[in-house]
C-alpha cells in the first residue's frame, strides 16, 4: 500500500475528472465536511487501481455505465448537448439532482458495479489524513486508549445469585 | 531434491496455535522437534496500526480472507459452493495473528452430545480429561478474566483481570440485567496486566483482528513460540509442505516441502504431527497419495474432510443514542451471555448459542456497515447517519453450534492451485435446517438484549458469509475406525505414527470460539505422545 503513486497512473484526465464528480454525490461537501471529490479521492482510487490491478475492470465498467446513463438522460430531456466540451462527460453537464437519478439508476440496475464505486470511494474518504483530522480520528496505536475503571463484581451479585447453568456431563 | 536432514523425532506441519503448543510440549521433553510453517515471521513493525490507512489494510494485505489478501504464503480455496468463507491466517502464529482471542472453554455437555440430546457423536474423551490441559494452556499463554462464571465449570483465578468497565459494558449490562440472563466477562487470550516476557498490556487501541503490535494478545508467536525456541525446536518459515510421505510399512516417515526459493527438500522424522487448521489438514492428508494410500492419508474410510463445521454467525448490531464508544478497546471482547446454551427443544431446535457481546471500530468500518454490513447512505444524508453511528454502534455476535454433517466437506479442487501448484481445497457447505432455526432463534433474542440496553436501532443479517474463523471437523476423533479419522488421542486409526492436534480433531463444535479447546487438546495430545513416544516411534 505504500508504493509511490504517480497521480493519473492508471485513470485518464477527463476519467479523474468523472470519478471526482460521481463521489462528490456520493459523499457531498457539507455539515463541515469535504465532498469526497473534492478531499482528493479520486486519485486516491488511481492508486488503488495502480496497486490491485482486479479492480480495474469493475470500476471502468462502472464509469461507463454512469456516463452512458447520463447520455440517455441528456438525450430525453432533449439537451443540444450530451457531453461536456473539455471532458467529453455527459455526466458533468447534469444537474446534481439529475446526477443523483443516474447514480440511483446505477444502483437499482448494476448493484455490484455500484457497490464497487461506493466502497471503494468510502475506503479513500475514511481513510484521508485531512478527513480523519477533522473528524479526530488518530490511528489505533501507539497511544491507544486510556484504560477504564477495574471491572466491578458486585455487578454480578444477580447472576451468581441464580446459580449454575451448565449441566454436567 | 536437497539433501535429506537427521530425523528428527518429531515433526509438525503448522505453527499456529496448536502447532506451537504441541512443540513446546513435546521439546520440553526433550524431544528433538522440527517445525515446518508455509508463512513467515510477522514484523511487529509490520501490523498496519499506526497507519491512517490501518482500515484500508484490513481490506487488503491484512484481509481475513486468504482470497483477498493473497499473500504469496497463502493458499486460495474454492467456496463457490459454501455460504461461509474460510477465515485463516499463514505465518508463525498462524490466525492466533488475527484473531478476537475470545477464550471460552467447552462445556462438560459439549462431549456428550449424543448421549444428551440424541444428535452428533460423543467425543470419545471428557471434559475433566481435558480440563487439567485448559488450566496449563491458560497458565502457559496469559488469560484476563475472572473466575466464578456458573456457565461453566469452575476454574483456577485468571493470570491477569478481566478488561475494564467502560461505556460498551454499561450498555450490554443494562440490557442484560433487564432481562435476567446469563452474562460474564469473557475469558481473553488478552493480557491486563504484565505477564510474559516482551509483552506489553493492552491499551485498549480496538482492532485485535488485524494484529497486535504489543504483544497484548496471547497469540501463539509471542507465548509458546519463544519458549519452544529455546527449548531447540527447529523451525522452518517459508517451508510449504507438499505431501507427508510413508514407509513401505505404511508409517509416516517426514514429509516433502517447497522452501522459499522454490527448491524442493525433505524433512524425515520418527513421528508426524499435522497442524494446519480444519481445511490446511484435510488437504494435506488428500495431497498425501500413495500405493498404500491412494485415497490419501489416513483416509481408508473416505472420512478424510468430511463433517466439515463452521460456527455460523450472524452479527446484530445496535445504534445508540448516546456514545458507547465501541471503537474503545478489544474489538471482539467483552461479555458473553450463556443463557441459551444447553438443549431446549421447545425452541424449536437442538443444541444452543451463544451471544459474544462485540464492539464497533473505525469510521471506515462505521460507513460500510461495520458487521452487519448495511452502509451508511450515500448522498445528502451521508454525513448525518456517519455521524450518529460513529462511536454510536455495538455489535452481538450470536455463535450456534454447528452439528457435523458428512457432506459438508473439503476435498481437493481439480483446477486451482497455490503458488507451488499444490491442489487447493473446494469447500462444500450448506447450512441445516436445526442452524437456522437456531440462527432465527438467537437473532430474535440479540436483538431483544439490544433493544433492553436502549439501542434506538438494531440491524442485522439472517447469516454473514465472512465468519469462517473455526474450521472444525474433518479429521474427527472417535473410538471407532469406521466412524473417525484419529482415536483418542490424535493418533491416526491407520498410521500409528501420525498425529492431529487441531480443530480437525473435533467430533462436534460446541457454540463457543475453539482456540482454547484447540491448544488443550494440542497439550493433552503430546502427553500422550511423549509417555509413549518409544511405542509409537
Amino acid at each position: 500500500m505504500s508504493e509511490p503513486h504517480e497521480n493519473g497512473a492508471i485513470l485518464t484526465a477527463e476519467q479523474l475528472a468523472l470519478l471526482e464528480a460521481i463521489q462528490n454525490r456520493l459523499i457531498p461537501a457539507g455539515d463541515g465536511m469535504p465532498g469526497a471529490g473534492d478531499a482528493g479521492c479520486a486519485n486516491t482510487l488511481d492508486r488503488y487501481l495502480s496497486e490491485r490491478p482486479a479492480l480495474r475492470r469493475p470500476l471502468f465498467a462502472a464509469l461507463y455505465a454512469v456516463e452512458a446513463a447520463a447520455h440517455a438522460a441528456s438525450a430525453a430531456a432533449g439537451d443540444a448537448a450530451t457531453a461536456d466540451e473539455s471532458t467529453h462527460s455527459a455526466f458533468l453537464l447534469l444537474s446534481n439532482a439529475a446526477r443523483d437519478d443516474v447514480l440511483r439508476g446505477l444502483e437499482k440496475t448494476l448493484p455490484e458495479l455500484f457497490e464497487v464505486l461506493l466502497h471503494q470511494t468510502y475506503t479513500a474518504y475514511y481513510t484521508n489524513p485531512a478527513v480523519l483530522l477533522i473528524l479526530g480520528w488518530n490511528p489505533p496505536q501507539p497511544e491507544g486508549y486510556p484504560t477504564p475503571p477495574p471491572f466491578d463484581e458486585a455487578l454480578l451479585a444477580n447472576v451468581k445469585q441464580r446459580g449454575k447453568v451448565w449441566r454436567d456431563a | 531434491m536437497a539433501p535429506r536432514q537427521d530425523v528428527a523425532d518429531v515433526l509438525i506441519i503448522g505453527a499456529g496455535a496448536s502447532g506451537a503448543a504441541a512443540a513446546w510440549s513435546l521439546s520440553s521433553a526433550g524431544l528433538n522437534v522440527v517445525c515446518l510453517e508455509q508463512g513467515d515471521w510477522i514484523d511487529p513493525t509490520d501490523y498496519p496500526h499506526q497507519s491512517v490507512e490501518w482500515e484500508l489494510h484490513r481490506q487488503t494485505d491484512f484481509a481475513k480472507d486468504p482470497n483477498v489478501r493473497q499473500r504469496p504464503e497463502d493458499y486460495p480455496l474454492n467456496n463457490d459452493d459454501s455460504p461461509i468463507t474460510p477465515l485463516m491466517f499463514n505465518a508463525v502464529g498462524g490466525s492466533t495473528i488475527h484473531w478476537s482471542g475470545h477464550f471460552p472453554r467447552f462445556r462438560p455437555s459439549d462431549f456428550r452430545v449424543k448421549t444428551l440430546d440424541g444428535v452428533a457423536d460423543d467425543w470419545p474423551i471428557t471434559y475433566w480429561d481435558l480440563a487439567p490441559y485448559y488450566e496449563a494452556n491458560d497458565a502457559n499463554i496469559g488469560v484476563s478474566g475472572l473466575n466464578g462464571d456458573p456457565g461453566s465449570p469452575p476454574r483456577t483465578p485468571r493470570q491477569t483481570p478481566p478488561l475494564g468497565l467502560d461505556a460498551a459494558s454499561h450498555a450490554y449490562i443494562r440490557g442484560l440485567e433487564k432481562l435476567g440472563w446469563h452474562w460474564w466477562p469473557s475469558d481473553n487470550a488478552l493480557i491486563t496486566e504484565p505477564f510474559g516476557e516482551g509483552r506489553q498490556v493492552c491499551n485498549y487501541c480496538g482492532p485485535c483482528d488485524v494484529g497486535c503490535p504489543r504483544g497484548a494478545m496471547s497469540s501463539a508467536h509471542v507465548t509458546y513460540w519463544p519458549a519452544a525456541l529455546a527449548k531447540g525446536v527447529q523451525l522452518i518459515t517459508r517451508a510449504r509442505v507438499r505431501e507427508i510421505t510413508v514407509d513401505r510399512r505404511g508409517r509416516a516417515n517426514g514429509a516433502v516441502y517447497y522452501t522459499a526459493d522454490g527448491g524442493i527438500a525433505q524433512q524425515r522424522a520418527r513421528v508426524v504431527i499435522v497442524a494446519c487448521n480444519g481445511v490446511g489438514t484435510p488437504r494435506l492428508l488428500l495431497n498425501s497419495v500413495s500405493g498404500l494410500f491412494p485415497h490419501g492419508l489416513a483416509n481408508s474410510n473416505g472420512l478424510v474432510g468430511t463433517h466439515l463445521m463452521f460456527h455460523p454467525v450472524a452479527f446484530v448490531t445496535g445504534v445508540f443514542a448516546e456514545p458507547v464508544d465501541g471503537h474503545v478497546g478489544p474489538l471482539g471482547l467483552l461479555l458473553h451471555c450463556q443463557e441459551f446454551y444447553e438443549t431446549d427443544t421447545s425452541r424449536g431446535f437442538v443444541r444452543g448459542f451463544q451471544l459474544q457481546m462485540c464492539r464497533d471500530s473505525g469510521p471506515l468500518s462505521t460507513a460500510t456497515g461495520s458487521f452487519p454490513g448495511e452502509s451508511v447512505p450515500w448522498g445528502g444524508d451521508h454525513h448525518r447517519v456517519q455521524r450518529e453511528r460513529s462511536a454510536h454502534m455495538l455489535t452481538i455476535g450470536v455463535m450456534i453450534e454447528d452439528l457435523p454433517e458428512a457432506h459438508n466437506r473439503v476435498d481437493l479442487d481439480p483446477t486451482l492451485a497455490d503458488g507451488n501448484g499444490i491442489p487447493a481445497p473446494r469447500i462444500s457447505y450448506t447450512v441445516s435446517e436445526n442452524s437456522r432455526n437456531c440462527l432465527d432463534y438467537a437473532i430474535a433474542r440479540a436483538r431483544e438484549l439490544l433493544d433492553a440496553a436502549s439501542a434506538k436501532e438494531v440491524i442485522n443479517q439472517a447469516i454473514t458469509r465472512e465468519t469462517g474463523w473455526h474450521l472444525m471437523g474433518t479429521a474427527r476423533m472417535g473410538d471407532n475406525p469406521a466412524t473417525s479419522v484419529v482415536n483418542r488421542h490424535g493418533q491416526a486409526h491407520d498410521v500409528p505414527n501420525l498425529f492431529i492436534v487441531d480443530g480437525s480433531l473435533f467430533a462436534t463444535s460446541a457454540a463457543v470460539n475453539p482456540t482454547s479447546t484447540i491448544q488443550a487438546l494440542a497439550l493433552y495430545i503430546s502427553d500422550w505422545l511423549k509417555q509413549n513416544f518409544r511405542e509409537v516411534a
